[in-house]
């Protein structure tokens, strides 16, 4: 898509004004029923985009992506403008850098529309916990769509924006792709700068693209992954053109998968979307992953851990609600902004993660969980000894009601069931959906080794032409 | 497995957040709820696993120890407060 839109950009078919202005009329008309948007910076993309036009017009040679329009989940920093997380305490919090992605798609020329809703710090999987308002499904405005970078998919959508970008640490890009309908995907732990991200659980967030195809997800993958000397953990992947057929290629389905839980319509299309691909050729061999029913058990000690000491930072007092008269010591200000502050998921996890990490409780629960956590990624490291990808549906579920699970705690935790192990293992994962006749969209995940992240890419552009 | 009202009060000061006692009772009984979900973990056998540290397999990762930030920057990141005065945080009295 971005591809086409470049070339008409190019031959002055459409102006980048006028691509920008058409979008912020699809959020215009649409914004009001979905609630993806947090911001809108109609001013600033409307310049930028005059700008765009204008070197275009001196023959300046310019990205793929110059014009573009695009969003940003709301934990991503960019200079000057607000950063709220969804939630309450960095209600008034105003950026002051560009995160390393920001700072490489403006290099790039693209437009920045606006910043998307998001569930409290990433927490959630339905973008119901955001303390502003509660995002709803392009498909059906009754149902969530998904979280937590439920904003941004939702806004890929409905067309309200070319791509945006989410953050996924146990599954907050790929499963409200698959709830929305779009493509979403998990780079390798590492393979996009952290920098100006807001961390949730740095041992597992990871930022990646929402797109209306793959072709898409590549270039945007292409322009904001790399190495960056400001964040030590990130890593530089290497290009890959293979695979070029699926051919040959071999496919491990887990078989932990397939058990209790799992919608059988989405069952049913997650087979048939298989068997499109055995018949050009792939060989589809069950597998197992044994320790896949101890995935989210084991995510739900690590994540809240991180959490715990990442949300410490909010002490009310470099980031409050709002500024207030100052009263009493400063413990009372801690209790209190950080009890007005947090929304209730949030403090959830700040207990969980301060109870597991507890003195007497370390190692019964957060030793033993990277004790699994190792487990995990062993038991993908032999499988992909015998197979090239391996595939999954990404959600349990298509979207839910919103409030069907609001009040019962583990069974939101439930529809990342299929997620987390990819975040677990630091792996590449990528959501597609699986367009047939069905009234709501179902995902199809692929899971590549560590840093395969371009040969996953590449398989997923097969795929995605069959399903 | 339950989390009594003294625990909760506990975890809540380490956390530094005050909620109100209806709050802390609900809250009490989700995370003993989420406890329950997560000791499924004891059924598995860890003995003789290195456990995985980070999310990375990267070694030590070292830089040269210089400033990045101009003083600019600095009173930036100041302004971001909501209490200042231009140069200082304002907090309140500590004793």
């Amino acid at each position: 898509m971005i591809t086409e839109i470049s070339k008409q950009l190019d031959q002055k078919e459409i102006s980048a004004r006028d691509l920008v202005q058409k979008y912020i009329n699809n959020i215009e008309s649409k914004d009001t029923d979905i609630q993806a948007y947090l911001s809108v910076f109609k001013e600033e993309a409307l310049n930028q985009a005059q700008e765009i036009d204008k070197r275009r017009n001196q023959k300046e040679s310019l990205s793929p992506l110059a014009g573009i329009p695009f969003a940003l989940k709301d934990n991503m920093l960019v200079s000057g403008f607000k950063a709220t997380a969804g939630s309450k305490i960095l209600e008034n919090y105003v950026s002051t850098y560009d995160a390393t992605v920001v700072s490489k798609l403006k290099k790039a020329g693209a437009i920045l529309l606006g910043k998307t809703n998001m569930d409290e710090f990433a927490m959630g999987s339905s973008t119901e916990n955001s303390a502003f308002f509660t995002t709803k499904n392009p498909h059906d405005l009754s149902r969530v769509p998904g979280g937590s970078s439920g904003g941004s998919a939702a806004s890929v959508a409905a067309e309200m924006s070319v791509f945006t970008l989410g953050s996924d640490t146990g599954g907050s890009v790929r499963q409200p792709a698959s709830f929305c309908g779009v493509v979403g995907f998990k780079p390798s732990y590492g393979a996009v700068s952290r920098y100006g991200l807001m961390s949730m659980a740095s041992s597992l967030d990871v930022i990646g693209p929402f797109c209306q195809n793959v072709e898409d997800v590549k270039l945007i993958f292409e322009t904001i992954s790399g190495k960056d000397d400001f964040d030590a953990t990130s890593i530089d992947v290497p290009h890959s053109d293979t695979p070029k057929s699926l051919k040959g290629l071999k496919i491990g389905i887990p078989k932990e998968y397939f058990v209790g839980g799992l919608d059988q319509e989405v069952e049913l299309a997650i087979h048939g979307a298989l068997e499109k691909i055995q018949k050009e050729g792939a060989d589809i061999v069950e597998i197992s992953l044994p320790q896949t029913k101890y995935a989210l058990p084991c995510y739900y000690i690590i994540m809240p851990a991180e959490v715990s000491s990442n949300l410490a930072r909010y002490d009310g007092i470099r980031y409050a609600p709002q500024e207030k008269e100052i009263k009493g010591e400063l413990w009372d200000l801690y209790l209190k902004n950080r009890g007005d502050g947090f929304g209730e998921e949030s403090r959830r996890r700040i207990l969980l993660g301060t109870y597991v990490l507890s003195t007497g409780y370390y190692d019964a629960y957060y030793l033993k969980a990277q004790k699994v956590r190792q487990l995990i990624r062993l038991d993908f490291k032999k499988a992909f000894e015998s197979v090239d990808f391996i595939i999954t549906p990404t959600a349990p579920t298509t979207a839910f009601k919103i409030g069907e699970k609001a009040t019962d705690p583990v069974s939101m935790y439930l529809s990342d069931i299929f997620t987390v192990s990819a975040n677990l293992a630091g792996l590449p994962a990528i959501s597609l959906p699986i367009r047939k006749e069905v009234k709501l969209p179902i995902g199809l995940q692929i899971i590549g080794s560590y840093a395969s992240d371009y040969s996953l890419l590449n398989m997923a552009e097969l795929t995605e032409k069959l399903i | 497995m339950d989390i009594d009202k003294k625990q909760i009060e506990h975890l809540l000061s380490l956390a530094r957040i005050q909620i109100s006692e209806k709050e802390e009772k609900k809250i009490g009984q989700d995370l003993s709820q989420i406890l329950d979900y997560i000791n499924q973990l004891n059924e598995v056998d860890t003995n003789n696993v290195e456990p995985m540290a980070g999310g990375s397999l990267l070694g030590n990762v070292s830089r040269e120890d210089q400033r990045n930030l101009s003083e600019n920057d600095s009173l930036k990141l100041i302004e971001a407060a909501p209490k200042n005065d231009g140069q200082y945080i304002i907090v309140p009295p500590i004793f």
